[in-house]
């Protein structure tokens, strides 16, 4: 009762448990305002998908999930669609990148580790960096920000000396930006290889990155970085259904109806909350997680041999 | 001419020699959308002395494995590929309590299973790897031993048998055989019967695993374009800006 056949995952999966699932990390996303797919390939390797069929079909619920988002962002004036191009340029060729190193970690047997290495250093870093962020704004006094802001200055002119220096200066308009189109490519391809190997849109990475090294205004940041990552899932699950056969459609679909219907229970409960502390819940189960695929690597597995290939 | 009374002769002793035909049913199990496994029904008739092991068994096909070990001192994970041959995708065997401690000597457990069974390239420690390669199928529940896997029913002289099989979720679809062991009461097999069933995807699996192996690229194409129209419905219900991303 309540189990459906995933032909590409080769198993029977409990439809509960998968919309459950989908629904606690859209309820996260929904809360949090950052994406849920950096958890959500981890918790379906938890519940036995196998790992590359985790991360493809995951890419595939992203691209249903940030489809409605893009249009909503693009229909207030919050997408940079020039940046966003260049973004995409870069995330399409990482992408390619990320699905062809698969491809070959696959032939060699270690494609499920790099994805769990990956997911142990973007997750720490990540979960402490939010960590720490959120704990020291809930500190925070007058005299330590005005220091704070001082250093950051101080950074700030030597970074932008750099990119000054850069070639193809563009002015972004939307953002009110004026930077080499260089560093968008460049940071494109890095959150594009990521998204391939993890299955994640890249959200949480993205988001970032815009926002303290390409100094986008935050609600142009959340609109073009949804239009980047839509066009870069499509990429990837294209690429991956073409070149790994890991994208479990069915298992894409059920998980995208539980995070839709969880995000709209997410952005409900966040209104009634206090940001920083909402930071730290978030930030200690994104740790948790890491910690987990961590103890993963590090223990002595339970099994010493695992089937290769996939299916 | 000899021969040919030989030949005659012969025949009318195997026809002589008493059939312990044996039935079982579904003839082929369907995965379809709602599948998590299924029970397959083996029964037959034998002397009230005798007893039966049904024994399942998969393909015999080349299959690949990573071995994990330890590198570098801390991390777990894959230092080498081996290939298994003759190893059947699944090895089912079900006993009456009375032959629970015989199965190995009949020759029906793993160990007559495992001394045909080739790993290349050959490792070291080939038992301790076979070790592991058994948890892993018995996991999956693809390998078991049921040592109360057949029951009996008695109907005047004769003896009826049956075995309810349990197929797991992980079962691969192909053509699986059938072989039920008569044993007598001096422990020694007297008799062998073979029949097969099939297990085939059917219906929405069917149509997705043969769109994601044989037209891969418009089956990415097909996954992204639903998902769109899907995330885009989801967005109108709900007047947001949908899930995780």
């Amino acid at each position: 009762m309540f189990h459906m056949y995933l032909p590409i995952a080769g198993n029977s999966v409990n439809i509960v448990l998968i919309l459950g699932l989908g629904g606690l990390v859209g309820l996260l996303s929904g809360i949090f305002g950052v994406g849920g797919g950096f958890l959500m390939t981890p918790l379906l390797i938890m519940f036995g998908i196998p790992p590359t069929v985790a991360a493809a079909s995951d890419s595939n619920q992203i691209v249903g999930a940030s489809t409605s988002g893009t249009l909503a962002h693009y229909k207030l004036g919050n997408v940079d669609i020039k940046m966003g191009v260049l973004l995409l340029i870069g995330g399409i060729i990482g992408g390619d990148i990320g699905v062809h190193i698969i491809k070959v970690l696959r032939a060699l047997g270690n494609a499920d580790f790099l994805i769990s290495v990956t997911y142990v250093v973007m997750l720490g870093f990540v979960g402490s960096y939010m960590f720490i962020e959120s704990l020291q704004s809930l500190k925070k006094t007058s005299s330590k920000e005005s220091e704070s802001t001082q250093a950051t200055q101080e950074k700030e002119s030597v970074y932008a000396k750099i990119m000054k220096g850069l070639p193809l200066q563009t002015h972004f308009e939307k953002s009110g930006i004026t930077m080499s189109a260089i560093m968008p490519l460049i940071l494109g391809v890095f959150v594009g290889i990521l998204a391939a190997i993890m299955g994640v849109g890249g959200g949480f990475i993205m988001v970032p990155v815009m926002v303290y090294l390409l100094r986008m205004p935050m609600h142009v940041v959340v609109g073009t970085s949804l239009f980047q990552i839509l066009f870069t899932c499509i990429n990837v699950t294209i690429m991956q259904s073409y070149s790994n056969h890991t994208v479990d459609f069915v298992l894409a679909l059920l998980l995208l109806l539980g995070s839709t219907v969880g995000a709209q229970f997410g952005t409900r409960i966040s209104k009634k909350l206090r940001g920083d502390q909402l930071k730290i819940i978030l930030a200690t189960i994104v740790l948790l997680v890491m910690f987990k695929m961590l103890y993963g690597l590090l223990a002595k597995p339970a099994l010493m041999l695992s089937y290769a290939g996939g299916h | 001419m000899k021969i040919k009374y030989l030949v005659i002769l012969l025949f009318l002793f195997i026809y002589a020699i008493p059939g312990f035909a044996f039935n079982h049913s579904p003839q082929t199990i369907y995965i379809g959308a709602q599948y998590n496994g299924k029970k397959l029904y083996v029964h037959g008739e034998l002397k009230k002395d005798e007893d039966a092991i049904v024994q399942i068994l998969g393909s015999e096909e080349e299959s690949h494995f990573k071995q994990k070990g330890k590198v570098w001192g801390i991390f777990w994970m894959t230092v080498a590929h081996l290939n298994f041959k003759h190893s059947p995708s699944v090895f089912l065997v079900y006993a009456p309590p009375s032959l629970s401690n015989s199965i190995k000597k009949l020759g029906l457990g793993y160990e007559t299973l495992f001394s045909k069974i080739k790993i290349e390239p050959t490792p070291k420690n080939k038992k301790q790897i076979l070790k592991e390669f058994l948890k892993l199928k018995e996991k999956d529940k693809l390998y078991a031993i049921n040592k109360d896997g057949v029951k009996y029913s008695y109907k005047g002289d004769i003896k009826n048998f049956q075995a309810i099989i349990y197929l797991p979720p992980k079962i691969p679809p192909g053509k699986y055989r059938i072989k039920v062991y008569k044993i007598d009461p001096n422990k020694q097999i007297t008799g062998i019967e073979e029949d097969s069933f099939q297990i085939k995807l059917t219906g929405f699996p069917k149509f997705i695993s043969d769109m994601a192996f044989n037209h891969s690229l418009i089956y990415g194409i097909l996954a992204v374009i639903i998902a769109v129209f899907a995330g885009l419905l989801m967005g109108f219900l709900f007047k947001d800006k949908g899930g995780a991303h």
